[in-house]
């Protein structure tokens, strides 16, 4: 009976829809565009703020007080925050041997990023390794600019679970056996190999031929947990492993500087500069509490002060700090807020058009809950109506930004979960704009309305 | 033309949910353009702010070293990478019509990602005097001549610079030491280690993106620079000889293209990414704000024209005792006036409580009348018109309409 009802209102608020197209098109019109921007701005927050990735559950991650904790404290609260945040987050290299050395870890993964020459190389030898480099052969393409590389170890992929589309991690065996092996990026496996034939080939790093054993199957999240100081950058291009940062002299692309170090590449590696994240995996308490009592044999005579998370516990002291793009979330919220206003002024004009046929309504005997029902339908159809099409909005917009703004090349797309979420906030704000418009209207007695007949 | 207020208030207060939302709409209105206007106008002024060097005969070189050696030849990688770029200085300072030629460790142009330090400053007793984020970059002994920096107190060091020597911009030396004069011969540490020694400051230049925080604290390290592959040239070029200078450095350079990344372009902050950045934020956030001011106009415009069609008969009547067209347009637009004057201060307090928001995460910004004022001149026009158009057509009205429902 009650789905009856609703569907005979239903029926009649779409009738109403027709009856007065002008408005109705331009509440439609309104809703769609503040609810575009809506949906622009929330597809950003969401890159920065949604949800805690699923990562390995025994992820935990050791914050050392460093030599400048102070001096890096200096940065909290302000716009250089990322430098806390990276100061806090990673270590120095010899305090990352420190850390690395106790075995108790089911998995661990240190990682840095630095800048490499990359291009393709020849075709993989049969026996899978990689073809050698010949400088300057016209069977290489001449290298780009410098490239956003990662040394990780085996285990990083599996802690942060980084799908691959194509191939699969390195393994443990050749790690320690030093083969010269690298995952790419989507993006930069679509570049060096638009044909997908990446997987077994060869391509050059600084000139030193690595093998293709993986591409991965989506760009990086706008957040890398792995480190959480670059967030906003470009993402990670290629992932190459720990050990391979000594002979290709890799140099951490943003150290924290603490001290003055030498120029040689072993003065950075023996110095406090900090620039490495380690994270490791104790899935056990008894796991934990050995790597605590190894933390408290090991830091505890340097007389450093260190703090052993997990990950939930990690981003509880480490907030995502705050930026722009909440503010601009905030600000479209209004701006949708300020279209509900507009839609309650179109509809009370709505109202007011339609006076008559509410009073013939009322004068036949409706009673007023029946048409404050059918004015909040049409209401939720218009809104809703215009969420749906504020993907029209949304879409350029997204666009607009990946080609003209792109301070990132990690692409926005719009997501069905912002989509969802743009279409409820219109909903209930259409609804909730609409409560007074649909009071007015069906509370005016049949006597003014057909009163000037 | 007889304006009567008295009539327009009580019609005013028979519909005050009209009115309310109006009101409303325009203070949301002149609250959220100000707000995008505002935002967008920082992203474009903070990506405009000048460099500070005289550009007009730089040009840069970006070059990565991998230290390549071909097959047979053996060597230090560390030594090839450092004699490489020795090399590549050589090659730059023997073309014609270069001037001046100096290595930076990074500059506005770069496109990686860094960090600013911590610098302090320091008494004659070693305690520390003051603290200040800075942004330290290496450089060599043609950083003058190549730069063209306006020394305002000290010198570059004539002979060679010591490892420590280093050279503070205006704004850093004020921060750290109160003024330029003082800073002279004072002692600086980044961290807990090694005085560094200002031997000069000068007038102030912006060495990296400028949405990152203190950009005018910049100082300039005179020691020798770590081991770096990437390695950045400055290259200023005799007077009105820039292009040529591009082109003869990138066939100089050219036999190395096919093996390593050598980048010659003429320095131009304009032409950078944090340039970009801030004129396509600023596009972007301008159409939002165009978008907002055509809906607001769209819905004023929707719901004026039917508030006024249902008003029919009393213009009618108003139109039969006597009312010139004029005096109908003159009710409405006042109408309308009234309103719009109350949003507006509605929204302009809005827009200070915004503005106090967005103070929060975007540094040094500054509240600037002005667009305030064009966001309520938009939506001044647009009320205007929205309400125009029905008046006109209200003004039309035959006074013999008032009797055709008697």
């Amino acid at each position: 009976m009650a789905l009856q009802l609703f569907t005979y209102h239903a029926r009649l608020a779409v009738k109403s829809l027709r009856r007065d197209p002008g408005l109705s098109v331009t509440i439609v019109t309104v809703m769609a565009v503040v609810a575009g921007m809506f949906f622009t701005a929330l597809v950003h927050y969401l890159r920065f703020y949604g949800p805690l990735p699923k990562l390995a559950p025994g992820l935990h991650h050791v914050e050392v007080s460093q030599p400048a904790g102070q001096v890096l404290g200096a940065f909290a609260g302000t716009t250089a925050e990322p430098n806390a945040i990276a100061g806090r987050l990673r270590v120095s290299y010899p305090i990352y041997r420190r850390l690395s050395g106790s075995h108790i870890p089911a998995r661990e993964a240190g990682t840095f990023r630095s800048r490499l020459l990359v291009r393709r190389g020849g075709p993989a030898s049969p026996d899978g390794a990689a073809a050698g480099s010949q400088v300057g052969s016209s069977a290489t393409a001449p290298p780009g600019r410098p490239r956003n590389a990662r040394f990780v170890n085996a285990d990083f992929f599996s802690l942060f679970m980084l799908k691959l589309r194509d191939g699969a991690p390195w393994t443990h065996e050749q790690e320690a056996h030093g083969d010269a092996v690298v995952v790419l990026s989507k993006r930069l496996g679509a570049e060096l190999f638009p044909h997908g034939d990446g997987l077994g080939a060869s391509v050059l790093i600084n000139e030193v031929p690595f093998r293709v054993v993986g591409i991965c199957a989506d760009d990086q999240p706008m957040v890398p947990e792995w480190d959480r100081a670059s967030t906003g950058g470009p993402q990670d291009l290629l992932y190459l492993p720990f050990a391979w940062h000594i002979p290709l002299l890799a140099l951490p692309e943003m150290p924290i500087h603490v001290s003055p170090v030498g120029t040689a590449y072993a003065d950075l590696l023996a110095s406090d500069e900090i620039f490495v994240s380690y994270w490791l995996d104790l899935p056990t308490p008894q796991a934990r509490r050995a790597y605590e009592q190894y933390l408290a044999a090991t830091l505890g005579p340097l007389g450093v002060t260190y703090h052993l998370r997990d990950f939930a516990g990690l981003r509880a002291a480490f907030p995502a700090p705050r930026t722009a793009v909440s503010f601009f979330l905030f600000l479209t919220l209004v701006i949708l807020a300020g279209g509900g206003l507009i839609m309650a002024r179109l509809l009370l004009a709505k109202g007011i058009a339609r006076g008559d046929e509410l009073g013939i309504f009322r004068a036949l005997g409706a009673p007023r809950r029946a048409l404050f029902v059918r004015q909040m339908l049409e209401a939720a159809l218009l809104s809703g109506l215009g969420g749906a099409l504020s993907v029209l909005i949304a879409a350029p917009q997204a666009i607009f930004y990946n080609v003209v703004v792109a301070d990132t090349d990690i692409p926005l797309h719009l997501t069905p979960t912002s989509f969802l979420i743009t279409l409820a906030a219109t909903l209930t704000v259409g609804v909730l704009f609409a409560l007074y418009p649909a009071w007015w209207a069906a509370s005016r007695p049949p006597t003014i309305s057909l009163g000037r007949h | 033309m007889n304006l009567e207020v008295g009539p327009l208030l009580r019609t005013l207060r028979r519909q005050p949910g009209v009115l309310t939302l109006f009101v409303l709409e325009i203070a949301a209105g002149v609250a959220t353009i100000s707000s995008l206007l505002i935002s967008g106008s920082w992203y474009l002024h903070v990506a405009r702010r000048p460099s500070g060097l005289d550009e007009e005969n730089l040009i840069m070189i970006s070059t990565y070293s991998t230290g390549h050696r071909p097959a047979g030849h053996g060597g230090d990688l560390e030594t090839a990478v450092l004699a490489e770029q020795a090399s590549d200085r050589e090659r730059t300072r023997a073309t014609a019509d270069v001037e001046a030629v100096t290595q930076l460790s990074t500059c506005v142009l770069d496109d990686r990602w860094s960090y600013p330090s911590l610098f302090s400053s320091l008494r004659a007793d070693g305690t520390r005097l003051a603290e200040e984020v800075g942004w330290g970059i290496r450089a060599d002994a043609g950083l003058g001549p190549a730069l063209r920096v306006r020394f305002v107190a000290g010198a570059a060091p004539a002979g060679g610079a010591a490892s420590t020597d280093v050279i503070l911009t205006r704004t850093f030396a004020e921060g750290l030491f109160g003024s330029a004069a003082h800073a002279i011969g004072g002692a600086v540490v980044s961290g807990a280690d090694e005085k560094l020694k200002v031997v000069g400051v000068i007038e102030d230049v912006r060495m990296r993106m400028p949405f990152m925080p203190n950009g005018a604290n910049v100082v300039f390290l005179l020691g020798p620079a770590p081991l770096d592959h990437e390695a950045r040239l400055i290259v200023r070029a005799r007077p009105g000889r820039r292009d040529a200078l591009v082109a003869a450095l990138r066939a100089a350079f050219a036999p190395d293209a096919t093996r390593r990344f050598v980048h010659v372009r003429t320095f131009d902050s304009t032409d950078s990414i944090h340039y970009r950045v801030g004129s396509g934020l600023f596009q972007l956030l301008g159409m939002f704000g165009a978008m907002l001011g055509i809906v607001v106009l769209l819905g004023a415009l929707a719901a004026t024209s039917f508030l006024v069609a249902q008003r029919t008969r009393q213009i009618g009547i108003r139109r039969a005792l006597g009312a010139t067209r004029a005096d109908i347009i003159g009710y409405f637009l006042l109408e309308s006036a009234l309103a719009t004057t109350v949003g507006s201060m509605v929204g302009v307090a809005g827009a200070v409580v915004l503005y106090r928001m967005m103070r929060r995460v975007f540094m040094d910004l500054a509240l600037d009348f002005r667009l305030i004022g064009l966001s309520l001149a938009l939506l001044w026009v647009a009320s205007i018109l929205a309400t125009l158009v029905p008046a006109l057509r209200a003004a039309r009205v035959s006074p013999s309409v008032a009797s055709r429902s008697l």
